[in-house]
């Protein structure tokens, strides 16, 4: 078996009493391509730093290509190419400029590479980085991103700012012409489409943790959803055994579960209701549910906290 | 050869980017380094007795010198990291070792803090007749550098434990620096400079070897995001904070803006303290007598507020540049309020802090003034205060304190409202300058192919005819033009128009009887009248800067 391109191991880290990430462990395959989805401050970029070794981990470890980044960050960083959300590029350099300052520090760089990408992003090189708009921005962090074939593509919100076709013509083509060649490829992203289409596996963060995580099809593929209508109508979704999440209102309520259809089938039959159909999940569906169930088992948590702190 | 020679593509590209991005700061270091001798120069002559002007002045024209060398080192230093400690995240995603990024950066600060003094040192030597240090200073100059590179690299890593030592280190480093300077009155600088011995050499190595160790300790940290409970700049930005910029009273819309655009109130304040600060320690440490600080004091308040407004206008004018700070674009240009009126209220703010700054120095230096006469003669009564300060031709000539007050409080206000208008419109400021220049090359070698005309008649002939002519014409030129620009896209009044032409009109007239010059009369006479047209710029060159930025 091949050693993990990353591997993390109950990596955690805080800023000061905010809880970052807590004991997140994944490994990602060689030649794959791995989604982080999450909603905004679930720690994936938190997770992208650990990776580059901007940030040092306070818990567990993380090693990339068998190395710690952040004792090695010459040796790891010479074979990532990373696009950073904010697409931290020095507005004041015009793209010919960036592209040399770039391959400076990089041996491998491909010149014939980067003016062919140059040309199929449409950027002109004497145009300064101040002047573009930010899905030029986006164009020229992932044409210095890519510029030297790097072994791990790392890129944190790549579609931010991209438009619709963009997305599908270049960055998707990328992000599977890199994994086809061997290399792997991780990004973060909260357009659930777009990982669908590219992602091999799946790495779901909810506040910190992970929540889900294994091949995209398989995680589908053991999710459910049930119609169900109900004698009478309710303000909130009647409890069901087995039910991840829920949503409707009245009478009819849809439920989502992970694995269990049979115990949900028979909660609904047993609460009164109809089942009215049973559906396939999209990937969407599968996110909200588990996102939903967590968010509502932490305030339940809560809840109980404050109760036993009031006793 | 070559090859040896060559440097390797990555400390290139990294020394490249440092001094791109540093550019404009060593360019504004070296014009403040030359510019502030002659003002100073200049002030000292007019308003205060020769006997003074001899001695104190030229150590306090040193001190301020040395003072903007290091305070360019600090920009030099601080550019690169754009953000406050550490570098940008940007350049430590490159795969470069840390040592490097630490290195290249401490040793580029160093040298280029040395070059711009060395450079701006012999300048004013040559042009001023001085006799101003120059080799050591730099060599003292590059290791304080060296240590501000340190102090960005571990601002936000260090423990309390390593600040403890950082402000040690520093001391010794101030003490070290100050015990060079001492003053002499036979001289007519003023100043002298002990040189270094061997043991000087070793300590400036040691320094900077601990230097070289402690910015790769925490750049290496800034790197892997390890910081530490203890912030500096968050708490310095934070005591700040209370001290000078008072809770906001937001009445109005006048009040918004002006919070928005005087959040650098504490510039002037902070840089007064630091000034008076540094020849308080100076002071203390030998370099220069109790009779002389008191001195340095006064003239300290007058002078320094100058420098200080000239900043403070610059900084006010930063939300109008396009591509600098943005409440101007993204805050206020969005709100219902006109042109005219937001270029009021940036000249009001520039102004206001202009105003206070000069207060705050004018209290330092009587303060301190007053602390470092009662030390030095606390025997003596308070009648004979004056007496035992040396102070006579100052105090006796009261007139002449009044009007150096006057006329330091105009400067500073004027300084501050024309970088206002010159900051908000780089571009034009730059062309102004470019334009000089080759107007003074090309005057340059059209002399040099003339057989009467040696090198050192014709750089004579440039520096008293041609550059006063040229910059007399080019300042009304450039004011005309602004005034006429505003009146056509109605941000002034036709009466202002009227005022500023019968005005100038008055001072032409002023200059031709008055004004005593060197030069022949036209020379002087269109010299003088170009300057002083420079008054009637602010109003509407800021009001065009506005409305050009924000319907940009």
């Amino acid at each position: 078996m091949t050693a993990p391109t990353v591997n993390i191991h109950n990596l955690g880290r805080s800023f000061g009493r905010q809880c970052a990430l807590d004991d997140v462990s994944l490994q990602i395959r060689p030649g794959s391509v791995l989604g982080l989805v999450g909603e905004n401050g679930a720690g994936k970029t938190t997770l992208v730093k650990h990776v580059l070794g901007l940030l040092k981990a306070q818990q567990g470890a993380v090693t990339v290509f068998g190395l710690n980044p952040v004792d090695h960050p010459t040796k790891v960083l010479g074979k990532i190419g990373y696009l950073s959300e904010d697409r931290d590029l020095p507005a004041w350099m015009r793209i010919s400029e960036l592209l040399a300052y770039t391959q400076a520090f990089y041996p491998d760089w491909d010149t014939r590479f980067a003016d062919q990408l140059l040309e199929q992003f449409d950027l002109d090189p004497l145009q300064k980085i101040k002047t573009l708009s930010r899905g030029q921005k986006a164009r020229v962090g992932l044409l210095t991103a890519l510029a030297h074939r790097p072994e791990l593509l790392l890129l944190d919100e790549p579609s931010s700012g991209l438009d619709p076709v963009v997305r599908q013509d270049i960055l998707t083509a990328i992000i599977r012409t890199v994994a086809d060649d061997g290399r792997t490829v991780l990004f973060s992203s909260h357009l659930l489409d777009e990982v669908e289409r590219v992602a091999d596996d799946v790495v779901m963060l909810h506040a910190g943790r992970v929540i889900l995580s294994g091949p995209l099809e398989d995680l589908v593929g053991a999710h459910h959803c049930v119609v169900v209508r109900f004698a009478e109508p309710s303000l909130s979704a009647p409890q069901l055994t087995g039910a991840l999440s829920s949503r409707g209102d009245g009478r009819t309520w849809s439920y989502c579960c992970n694995g269990q259809l049979e115990q949900l089938r028979a909660a609904a039959l047993a609460a009164g209701g109809d089942i009215l159909a049973e559906e396939t999940p999209s990937f969407e569906d599968v996110f909200v549910s588990h996102v939903r169930a967590q968010s509502q088992q932490g305030v339940a948590q809560h809840g109980a906290q404050q109760q036993g702190a009031e006793q | 050869m070559k090859n040896v020679l060559a440097l390797p593509p990555m400390v290139r590209a990294l020394a490249w980017e440092q001094l791109r991005t540093s550019r404009m700061w060593i360019l504004a270091t070296f014009v403040a380094m030359l510019g502030l001798p002659v003002i100073h120069h200049l002030f000292t002559q007019a308003f205060l007795p020769e006997t003074r002007a001899a001695n104190a002045a030229g150590l306090q024209s040193f001190v301020n010198f040395y003072l903007i060398s290091f305070i360019g080192a600090f920009w030099v230093a601080l550019s690169p990291a754009e953000t406050k400690g550490g570098l940008v995240a940007r350049l430590f995603v490159l795969p470069a070792p840390t040592w490097l990024l630490a290195s290249v950066r401490l040793v580029l600060t160093m040298a280029v803090s040395c070059a711009t003094y060395l450079v701006a040192v012999v300048i004013v030597n040559q042009s001023l007749g001085l006799e101003w240090p120059v080799l050591e200073p730099a060599l003292a100059l590059a290791t304080g550098a060296a240590w501000m590179v340190v102090f960005f690299s571990t601002a936000k890593t260090a423990r309390l434990t390593e600040f403890a030592a950082f402000a040690v280190v520093l001391a010794i480093l101030a003490a070290w620096i100050i015990s060079h300077v001492s003053r002499t009155p036979e001289t007519l600088a003023g100043v002298v400079w002990r040189a270094f011995s061997s043991t000087d050499l070793l300590v400036a190595a040691l320094f900077n070897a601990g230097a070289f160790f402690a910015a790769i300790i925490g750049t290496a940290r800034a790197r892997c995001g390890e910081s530490h409970a203890i912030q500096l700049d968050v708490w310095w930005d934070r005591q700040l904070q209370r001290l000078w910029v008072k809770r906001p009273r937001i009445k109005n819309r006048r009040d918004a803006q002006l919070f928005l655009l005087t959040r650098f109130d504490w510039v002037g304040p902070a840089m007064i303290v630091a000034y008076f600060a540094a020849i308080g320690v100076a002071s203390v440490f030998g370099a220069i007598g109790l009779k002389d600080t008191a001195e340095l004091a006064v003239l300290g308040a007058l002078s320094w507020p100058v420098l200080c407004s000239t900043l403070i206008g610059m900084l006010v004018s930063l939300p109008l540049q396009p591509t600098g700070a943005l409440p101007m674009r993204s805050v206020v240009a969005t709100k219902p309020v006109a042109d005219i009126e937001l270029a009021n209220t940036l000249l009001h703010a520039a102004l206001r802090m202009a105003i206070k700054t000069w207060c705050w120095a004018t209290c330092c230096g009587l303060l301190v003034a007053l602390v470092f006469a009662l030390a030095g003669r606390a025997d003596l009564v308070f009648s004979q205060f004056a007496n035992s300060l040396n102070l006579p031709p100052l105090v006796q000539d009261f007139a002449a304190l009044l009007r150096a007050a006057a006329f330091s409080l105009a400067f500073s206000c004027l300084l501050s409202a024309l970088s206002t208008c010159f900051g908000s419109r780089r571009r034009h400021f730059v062309w102004l300058v470019a334009g000089s220049f080759v107007l003074a090359f090309a005057t340059i070698l059209a002399m040099s192919v003339s057989v009467s005309a040696s090198w050192f008649d014709a750089a004579a002939f440039i520096a008293d005819t041609v550059l006063p002519v040229f910059v007399g014409v080019a300042a009304a030129a450039y004011v005309g033009w602004q005034c006429w620009a505003a009146y056509r896209l109605g941000l002034v009044h036709r009466n202002y128009l009227a005022a500023a032409v019968l005005l100038s009109a008055a001072i032409a007239v002023a200059n031709d009887v008055y004004l005593p010059h060197q030069f022949a009369p036209l020379v002087q006479f269109i010299y003088w009248t170009g300057l002083a047209s420079l008054l009637f710029l602010p109003i509407p060159g800021v009001r065009l800067a506005v409305a050009e930025s924000r319907h940009v």
